[in-house]
């Protein structure tokens, strides 16, 4: 009988790179992953969501690059 | 265009009026130019010892935006009561906001989330913004929880014919 095994779970960082749909290193500023406002917004509600950790405006203050915001749902 | 990838994130923070206004005003000619919607029949020219005052009087606020401490983008409100809202505590409003085109890729969500941020530091119950109907930032506002709740109108009195 062929074994199956579960689907993998992306991390953070595997899951914000397919949203963003190129590859995408983690040291990219937010502001120059192509991204404009309302996408970038978009993007952070969909990980809240996956993940469930709510981002506050405190912590926006940390969340410059890519591996920022998935550092924090990491 | 994106920056280049050696830059600074932008960072937003707020700032007086005074301190500011050095570097606003190179950017006020380029905010009216996209912005403007009487451009022939007004000139760009901020009253700025209006300004000053209602600084000194802590109603006027202005969030920056920096990138390597150089001013990208500014977010200018006030802080009141509503006039026709007595008892209803403080209202934030917007009066105008830019950023440069090139630092645009996110610097708008941290602006009017920083925005939201100063409203409720500063105690107020709403906070209240707007955009350009050619320049529409609707689904931002939305998304960062506003309701669209009114449609603004400009008469250019001196072109009409009695109507």
């Amino acid at each position: 009988m062929e074994a199956h095994s579960p689907e993998r779970v992306l991390t953070p960082l595997e899951f914000i790179q397919s949203e963003v749909g190129e590859p995408i290193e983690a040291e990219t500023p937010l502001s120059e992953c192509g991204l404009d406002s309302l996408e970038l917004l978009s993007l952070q509600q969909e990980c809240q969501d996956k993940f469930g950790k709510r981002i506050t405006d405190a912590d926006q203050d940390d969340l410059h690059t890519i591996g920022d915001l998935a550092r924090f749902f990491g | 265009m994106p920056v280049s990838l050696d830059r600074q994130a932008v960072t937003t923070q707020v700032e007086r009026w005074a301190d500011a206004l050095p570097e606003m005003r190179p950017l006020f000619s380029a905010h009216f130019r996209e912005l403007g919607v009487n451009q022939h029949r007004l000139a760009a020219r901020a009253d700025e010892a209006r300004y000053a005052e209602l600084d000194r009087l802590g109603i006027l606020f202005v969030i920056t935006a920096r990138c390597d401490g150089e001013l990208v983008g500014y977010f200018v409100g006030f802080t009141m009561p509503h006039l026709h809202y007595l008892g209803a505590g403080l209202w934030a409003m917007t009066d105008m906001y830019y950023i440069k085109p090139e630092f645009r890729c996110g610097t708008g969500l941290k602006m009017f989330r920083a925005f939201k941020r100063l409203a409720r530091e500063r105690g107020c119950r709403f906070a209240v913004t707007s955009c350009k109907v050619h320049q529409d930032h609707s689904a931002l506002f939305e998304k960062l929880g506003a309701k669209w709740t009114d449609k603004t109108f400009i008469f250019a009195l001196e072109d009409e014919a009695c109507q």
